[in-house]
């Protein structure tokens, strides 16, 4: 007797398809570069959006101005195509650049301990009520898409899993730590952190921005936040729940000579990770006003290996020194800190690499 | 991104993927664009998934894009079988189980791809759709039914289905 699964097995014994993997890894990589381009571009505030290529600075070292000196006057950047039409690579100051670092060895640091963070941001243990430790620090949501809000060295509270989200294509905490939000095939939604949430508040958004590639970003205002997917983006008012087009991201050009993604702004300087296939790949930091570079802690190893995935992102300052970023080494994602003008660094806490995972605004810390 | 332990994944999958995905659709170029745009998603999110179960997060892509590709495009005609010597050694028994499939709506399609060639339970192919596990059953039922009454040429290689 002969039975279904027989017949289908017989009807496709013989397909046999090319090797999609390769394809697959290399589209990936596009869609990953201009997801996080686009995001960047939101965060910073940026107005040249989208992935974004250095210009050329006509100067890079006015007479008298000190490098590293965010106050320091500088000249006006100015795009100089090369033959092809691509920009050139800005010009490093040697006395900015520093030891090269191999991203591999972030869980070597030195513990160096913020406030009440977690030395492992996961919820682990038995969790605690709402309220009784130290405040929400962060937010995480694990590979079956359940989330739990973690409030200091032994404190986390988890919600149970939004169902009607669909598949969660992301998730963040709003940057006072206040409120909670999602976006999943099936929309927009948000609660109080600070609560058990039963009832998960949905915002109608236009469709065409919950693609899988959405991404969520808060604005300074927890009430606030840009819902972006790629090519697509709109600033979300929660309370009110209005819906405001922002300019779509420009998208870069693969092969670009320089480009910087993940960029975190603070008064006066951006940090960023800087692609660099000539110079090398690094950690950068610029000043916001004339895009000198202020420091430049370069990565061992070949040009994308620590960039182009994503696995070292800048995520906030934590003072007006203090970079803080994830380094994504084998099954774990360490958090570190990084001082620009010394080059100290150190390591605050690490996840599990199948969750993500995010922080409120830490600063000062 | 750990792109070793990724193409190992694929290398180990795709070509399951891609025939069941060729019986939800019928369409070779269709199911090659499902897995394919099923390994993009896995390989954006493999740091999530290489710990868990990526190959059940692939077929629910492949599942999930088919049905709304049908949504989208069902005033188009079904496409023209190939050559079916590239895709079985019985090229007879590929037609018949082909035509058969094209008899039933998409869900009980997938339903049955799921259940009886990935040997999926009635609650993981309720995960997969998106569904419970008694309208899987129900589905199961409703699709075996209609391909007794409107294919009887697969009731006489199948005999008693289950």
């Amino acid at each position: 007797m002969t039975d279904l699964r027989m017949l289908m097995d017989l009807a496709t014994d013989q397909l046999n398809g090319p090797d999609l993997s390769r394809t697959a890894l290399a589209t990936a990589h596009r869609r990953r570069t201009r997801r996080r381009g686009a995001v960047a571009a939101v965060a910073a505030g940026i107005a040249v959006g989208g992935v974004i290529v250095v210009p050329r600075i006509a100067d890079s070292s006015p007479d008298g101005a000190l490098p590293g000196d965010p106050t320091a006057p500088g000249p006006t950047p100015t795009t100089t195509p090369t033959a092809d039409g691509s920009p050139d690579a800005p010009p490093i100051d040697p006395e900015v650049t520093l030891p090269a670092w191999d991203p591999a060895t972030a869980g070597d640091l030195p513990f160096y301990p913020i406030g009440h963070i977690p030395t492992v941001l996961a919820p682990e243990g038995g969790h605690s009520r709402p309220g009784d430790t130290t405040g929400i620090l962060a937010l995480s949501r694990t590979h079956n898409d359940r989330l739990a809000v973690l409030y200091g060295e032994r404190g986390w509270y988890g919600y149970k899993r939004v169902y009607e989200a669909g598949d969660l294509w992301d998730s963040a905490l709003s940057r006072d730590g206040s409120r909670v939000a999602i976006v999943g095939e099936n929309g927009l939604f948000w609660c109080p952190a600070a609560e058990e949430c039963a009832d998960w508040r949905k915002v109608d958004v236009p469709g065409v921005a919950l693609g899988d590639d959405a991404r969520l970003t808060w604005t300074e205002q927890p009430s606030t936040l840009v819902l972006s997917e790629s090519g697509t983006a709109y600033l979300v008012d929660l309370d009110t729940g209005a819906t405001t087009p922002q300019e779509p991201p420009l998208s870069g050009v693969p092969g670009d000579p320089v480009v910087l993604t993940d960029v975190v702004e603070i008064e006066g300087a951006y940090a960023a990770t800087r692609r660099d296939p000539e110079h090398g790949d690094g950690l950068v930091v610029l000043d916001s006003k004339n895009l000198t570079t202020l420091s430049f802690l370069p990565f061992t190893g070949r040009s994308g290996e620590w960039v182009e995935g994503g696995q070292v992102k800048p995520i906030q300052w934590i003072n007006k020194l203090t970079v803080l970023a994830t380094v994504l080494v084998g099954d774990r994602v360490w958090v570190v800190t990084w001082n620009y003008r010394t080059g100290d660094m150190g390591y605050v806490s690490w996840y599990p690499a199948s969750y993500d995972v995010s922080l409120r605004d830490l600063y000062p810390s | 991104m750990d792109e070793a332990g990724f193409s190992e994944w694929a290398a180990g999958h795709q070509r399951q993927l891609l025939r069941s995905a060729y019986l939800l659709t019928g369409d070779l170029h269709r199911a090659q664009d499902l897995v394919q745009e099923a390994l993009v998603k896995v390989a954006l999110r493999w740091s999530r998934l290489h710990d868990g179960n990526p190959t059940a997060y692939a077929r629910t892509i492949v599942v999930r894009d088919n049905i709304s590709w049908w949504r989208r495009q069902r005033e188009t005609p079904s496409p023209l079988p190939g050559d079916l010597k590239t895709v079985s050694s019985d090229p007879t028994t590929a037609m018949v189980v082909q035509r058969s499939l094209a008899r039933l709506t998409p869900r009980q399609r997938a339903v049955l791809v799921l259940r009886h060639f990935d040997d999926l339970t009635e609650r993981e192919t309720a995960e997969v759709l998106g569904i419970t596990a008694g309208t899987v059953k129900s589905t199961n039922a409703a699709a075996l039914a209609r391909l007794r009454e409107g294919a009887p040429e697969l009731l006489d290689l199948i005999g008693e289905s289950r």
